[in-house]
């Protein structure tokens, strides 16, 4: 094993692990695996990187996350060695300007990076995009890959609430969060996700991290004999309540597989999807200015619209670019939950997976 | 170890050979566990003193059976204290309400999460975090670890697996650790306690109430310096009547503010329902009710029968002093309604 420079301790068994662990905080409350000599090991050696080299700072606390450090958190979130690529992809996408990591784990609005997995990665590796796609079935990729992103951003990162962070609540998904695409050949009709993100090709595989900060599901009745048009109508519900009109955030739509294929068959592409929710998701300007402000100017969506004509409507969503749709989870009955999350800082990256799983 | 327990054993291994046994045999649901050793079970028995084969309650899907044996293995493997536990024994028992629905709760489409609300002076004694992040981990070993329990005992002797007896489409974040401590009287709480408005419990006992959540969604009620009376109708227009049960969790900026204002939880509440707004998708509720084509597939959010104002909407107060805008987590259930009990146990 390779030279490393973290503290070791020594001779404890795995209950008194559990409560140094707790103890020293490397935890935000759920269980951790003790980092092993041998699982440690495991990992650098798959990897075959310096382990003292630098993948990134992570704010607020700028702590240091070298591959050894990564490693130690993989570990820690019980990761096979296979995982760690992805996680250390994940990092790197979070470190973009764009996605503002600093405020999406410091801030009030208590956001959390939700992984996304596309590509021939999730039948490689094993990924679960079918019932419980969010919450785990079981499967270890799901749930220790978001785990151990979770660990980083804790032990590196150090948003924790009370002191760097002040989230008013947090988020569930603070715990684990991480979402992968149906395939194209089983049962995803549209363009893969990365594809349409960032103009990689169907073969990529890619993490796109968004920063979320609402979840929420409801049933859509999509597959009951309503119109289209219908259907779209209850999806614009997930954006436009006044409770999420307080800022020009990015959406993201995880839309179960028959919602999809209702669309897809009746000639929709997932363009068309985004366009005509974009379409349906606005407020009259009367009930927007229910949402207070200390002005009507300071109003995000004041340049959209005639501030003085309380009939015109302001979209939820200002531009396509804050709206991606994502085809992920079981099969559902026709009552047909679907997945609205908006993000409140920053904006999604995507980033391709730079790794050949042997 | 106390010759009556009946679980099976296994040789020593290393926790990393654990791990891979954990995930093999399907102990977990994807996070990682820890082993359930002689020790850390047996000081969860003698602390409770309860004989281990003592059934608290036959789980669905599977109708497992959650023996005080079972249910301390789950709470080993999530890394409880042993004083955690009557907490996690009261859980099962309010979901075991006939009103909560447990079935359904495991095994639909909709994938929802048993949110566990705790309440009363248990909060303080056990040392609950109801701060800033308290939701999804704030570092709080009695918040992560109880919620961990409740989720695992789900899994393991419910065996409420998606793809197996659960049909859940999405699942829901919440069922890898879901808990919300209400904040204290005496610590940025205005209101009433939350047991004591949803059941008539006494000021003095501690409770647990589960919530059936399909959906945690955060809203804000507002940006800059609202009008109260802003705040309600921004936040009654994410409130759809009828459809569900509903929770709305208030941090203590918003409480006060409020609170201040002379309001109580019941106006603050009341002011809500008479704002807020029936579905407004092409398909009400009513009208899929109608569709008689469906019936046999559907799950019909009135099973539980008509509600009351005071059941409809529960507010509970936890959280960060927010800044505006003032955020609020909107809970709504989709089968089942919520179950407190009482928490029968003195911390000695």
């Amino acid at each position: 094993m390779a030279k490393l420079t973290t503290k070791t301790f020594q001779g404890m068994d795995i209950d008194e692990f559990t409560n140094l662990a707790f103890r020293e905080g490397w935890s935000d409350g759920l269980p951790v695996l003790p980092p092993t000599e041998q699982r440690v090991g495991a990992i650098l050696a798959y990897l075959e990187r310096d382990p003292s080299e630098i993948v990134g700072v992570i704010p607020p606390g700028e702590g240091v996350a070298t591959i050894e450090g990564v490693a130690i958190n993989c570990a820690m979130a019980g990761c096979k060695p296979e995982y760690v690529p992805i996680v250390i992809a994940a990092i790197q996408a979070m470190l973009a300007d764009e996605f503002d990591l600093a405020q999406v784990q410091t801030s009030a609005v208590g956001a959390v990076p939700c992984a996304i997995i596309s590509g021939p990665v999730v039948k490689q590796l094993g990924f679960n995009y079918d019932r419980g796609a969010v919450s785990g079935d079981g499967s270890r990729a799901n749930g220790t890959i978001g785990r151990a992103i979770a660990l980083v951003l804790w032990n590196h990162g150090r948003a924790r609430g009370g002191r760097l962070s002040h989230a008013t609540f947090g988020h569930l998904g603070k715990y684990c969060y991480l979402l992968a695409e149906r395939p194209p050949d089983d049962g995803n009709p549209w363009e893969q996700f990365h594809v349409t993100a960032a103009d990689l090709d169907p073969e990529d595989s890619a993490i796109t991290m968004f920063p979320g900060g609402s979840h929420e599901q409801f049933p859509t009745y999509s597959g009951l004999d309503q119109s289209l048009d219908e259907v779209v109508g209850a999806f614009a519900r997930g954006f436009d309540r006044l409770g999420h009109m307080h800022t020009a955030s990015q959406k993201l739509f995880a839309v179960n597989p028959l919602a999809a294929q209702l669309f897809a068959e009746a000639g929709w592409s997932k363009t068309q999807l985004r366009d005509a929710m974009i379409e349906q998701a606005r407020r009259s300007v009367r009930d927007l200015k229910q949402t207070g402000g200390s002005g009507a100017t300071s109003y995000w969506w004041a340049g959209l619209v005639d501030l003085d004509d309380d009939d015109a409507l302001v979209p939820a969503v200002p531009t396509p670019e804050h709206l991606r749709i994502l085809v992920s989870g079981g099969w559902p009955s026709p009552s047909s939950n679907c997945l609205f999350i908006t993000s409140a800082h920053g904006a999604m990256v995507t980033r391709k997976i730079d790794w050949q799983w042997r | 170890m106390a010759p009556t327990l009946v679980s099976k054993t296994y040789e020593p291994m290393d926790v990393d050979e654990f791990t891979e046994l954990a995930y093999r045999e399907g102990w977990t649901d994807g996070l990682p566990v820890l082993p359930p050793t002689e020790k850390a079970v047996t000081a969860i028995l003698d602390y409770l003193g309860i004989g281990p084969g003592k059934v608290i309650g036959v789980l669905p899907p599977a109708e497992g059976i959650a023996t005080i044996e079972k249910i301390a293995i789950n709470c080993a493997m999530a890394g409880c204290k042993p004083e955690y536990v009557p907490v996690v024994i009261t859980a099962i028992q309010a979901m075991l309400a006939d009103e909560f629905e447990l079935l359904r709760v495991n095994s639909t489409t909709g994938g929802p999460a048993p949110a566990a609300v705790i309440s009363g002076p248990v909060v303080k004694r056990l040392g609950f975090d109801y701060g800033e992040g308290t939701v999804g981990g704030s570092g709080s070993r009695v918040n992560g670890t109880i919620g961990r329990a409740i989720r695992l005992v789900l899994w393991n002797i419910a065996q409420s697996r998606p793809g197996a007896l659960s049909a859940s489409t999405f699942g829901h974040i919440g069922r890898y650790s879901y808990v919300m401590a209400e904040r204290p009287p005496d610590d940025g709480n205005p209101w009433e306690q939350f047991h004591v408005t949803a059941v008539d419990l006494g000021t003095e006992d501690s409770a647990v109430t589960m919530f059936p959540s399909r959906t945690q969604d955060q809203i804000s009620d507002g940006v800059g310096n609202n009008t109260l009376e802003n705040k309600i109708a921004v936040l009654a227009d994410s409130i759809t009547l009828g459809t569900s049960q509903k929770m709305l969790v208030v941090n203590p900026h918003v409480a006060n503010a409020f609170a201040g204002a002379g309001w109580t939880k019941k106006d603050f509440r009341d002011a809500i329902m008479a704002r807020a707004v029936p579905w407004r998708s092409h398909v009400t509720t009513e009208a899929v009710h109608e569709r008689s084509d469906y019936q046999g597939q559907l799950t019909l959010p009135s099973a539980a029968g008509p509600r009351t104002v005071r059941e409809e909407l529960h507010i509970l107060v936890t959280g960060g002093w927010s800044a505006a805008p003032g955020y609020c987590l909107r809970l709504t259930s989709s089968h089942g309604q919520q179950a407190t009990r009482k928490i029968d146990w003195t911390w000695e």
